[in-house]
C-alpha cells in the first residue's frame, strides 16, 4: 500500500512551531500538478495510490528472474524468448507500460551484453519495474558507452578480455533484457530455485547471477 | 570478485529503494496515468523529457539520477501539460504559489490544504 508520506518530513521548530514545514520547490510544483489535474478530473487518487504500490512492492526484477530460469530450464521456452520476447514473456503475463516491445540479448561465453537508455532512462519495466537511480545516472548512461569494460569493473565485474561486450540502448520503442548464462553447478536445481539466483543486475548487464557456493 | 560499491552510481544503500523521495512517486504515478488515459502518448513524455534532461545538462553538472533526474521529469510534465493546452505557465505558478502560502499560515501539526481555486 502506499502509504501517503508527508513529504514535508522531520522537521523540528525550534522557535514557535509557528507553521508547517515548506516543502521544496519541486514538491510544491508537483503539488500544485496533482491538485490541477485532480480538480479537473484526469486523474484520481486510487490510481495514482494503485500505481505507486504496483511499482514499489508488486512489479519488479523477480519478474525477470523467472523469464530467465525459465529459459534455462526449457530450450523450446528460450528460442520463443530469443525470436519473440514480448510474446514470450507474455506467456508468463507479464506485459504492459513499457513492455509492449521487448528484446532479449543472450550471453555466450564469447559475449556479453549491457543495456543502457542513453537519451533518458528507458527499461523494460514488466521485468525489471523501475530503474534504480544509477540507470538513470549521466555517469552510467555515457559511460556505458565509452567504456563499458570499466565501467563493469566497476560494479564488480572483471570480464575476460576475450568476451565481446556489446551495449544496447533502450528506446521508448524497445526495451532490452538480457537473459545471462546459467551459473555452472545448478543442474538438479528446479525453475523455482533457479530464478532465486538471477539478480536485477544480471539482467541489465551490471552483474552476474549469484554463484553456487 | 572485487566490490566497488561505493562509486557514484553504485551506492548499495540506495541500489534497492524504488522511489527516493515520495515527490518522485508521486509525479510518476500522474504522468503514467495522464498518458494512459490518452492526453499523451509515452513517446511524446519521452520526446519532451529527453530535451529537458539535455537542456539541463548544458547547465549543470552531470546529473545522479536522483533528484535532478526527477526535477527534469517534473519540467517535461509541466512542458507537456502547456503543450496539450491542458494548463498554462500561469496557472501552475498560481497554484504553486496557493500551497506555498497554506504551508506558510497552517499551524504546525495541522492538515495543510488550499482553497479551490478555478483551474
Amino acid at each position: 500500500m502506499n502509504k501517503k508520506k508527508d513529504i514535508s518530513g522531520d522537521h523540528h521548530h525550534p522557535h514557535d512551531q509557528a507553521h508547517s514545514h515548506l516543502p521544496s520547490d519541486p514538491e510544491l510544483r508537483v503539488k500544485a500538478v496533482e491538485t490541477l489535474l485532480l480538480n479537473k478530473g484526469l486523474i484520481d487518487s486510487k490510481t495514482l495510490d494503485e500505481l505507486i504500490d504496483t511499482y514499489e512492492n508488486r512489479i519488479g526484477p523477480k519478474n525477470g528472474a523467472k523469464v530467465v530460469a525459465k529459459a534455462w530450464v526449457d530450450l523450446e521456452y528460450k528460442k520463443r524468448l530469443l525470436n519473440d520476447a514480448t510474446s514470450a514473456i507474455r506467456e508468463l503475463s507479464y506485459q504492459g507500460r513499457q513492455g509492449e516491445n521487448m528484446v532479449v540479448v543472450e550471453n555466450t561465453t564469447e559475449t556479453h551484453n549491457v543495456i543502457v537508455c542513453t537519451l533518458c532512462s528507458c527499461y523494460p519495466w514488466p521485468v525489471l519495474g523501475i530503474p534504480p537511480t544509477w540507470y538513470k545516472s549521466d555517469e552510467y548512461r555515457s559511460r556505458t558507452v565509452r567504456e563499458p569494460r570499466k565501467v563493469l569493473l566497476e560494479f564488480g565485474l572483471s570480464l575476460d578480455p576475450k568476451v565481446q561486450i556489446k551495449v544496447w540502448d533502450s528506446t521508448a520503442e524497445i526495451r532490452y533484457l538480457v537473459l545471462p548464462m546459467r551459473p555452472k553447478g545448478t543442474k538438479n536445481m528446479d525453475e523455482r530455485e533457479l530464478a532465486e539466483l538471477v539478480t536485477r543486475n544480471s539482467m541489465i548487464g551490471t552483474g552476474l547471477p549469484k554463484e553456487i557456493k | 570478485m572485487k566490490s566497488y560499491y561505493n562509486l557514484p552510481f553504485t551506492n548499495k544503500t540506495q541500489d534497492q529503494i524504488v522511489f527516493q523521495n515520495p515527490w518522485h512517486s508521486q509525479l510518476f504515478a500522474i504522468t503514467v496515468q495522464m498518458s494512459e488515459k490518452g492526453n499523451f502518448s509515452w513517446k511524446e513524455f519521452v520526446d519532451v523529457f529527453e530535451k529537458s534532461l539535455k537542456k539541463q545538462r548544458s547547465l549543470s553538472k552531470n546529473l545522479d539520477g536522483s533528484n535532478d533526474y526527477f526535477s527534469c521529469w517534473l519540467n517535461a510534465l509541466e512542458e507537456i501539460l502547456i503543450i496539450k493546452k491542458v494548463s498554462n505557465k500561469d496557472t501552475l505558478m498560481l497554484l504553486k504559489e496557493d500551497w506555498t502560502q497554506a504551508y506558510l499560515s497552517t499551524p504546525h501539526g495541522k492538515p495543510v490544504n488550499i482553497k479551490n481555486r478555478s483551474v
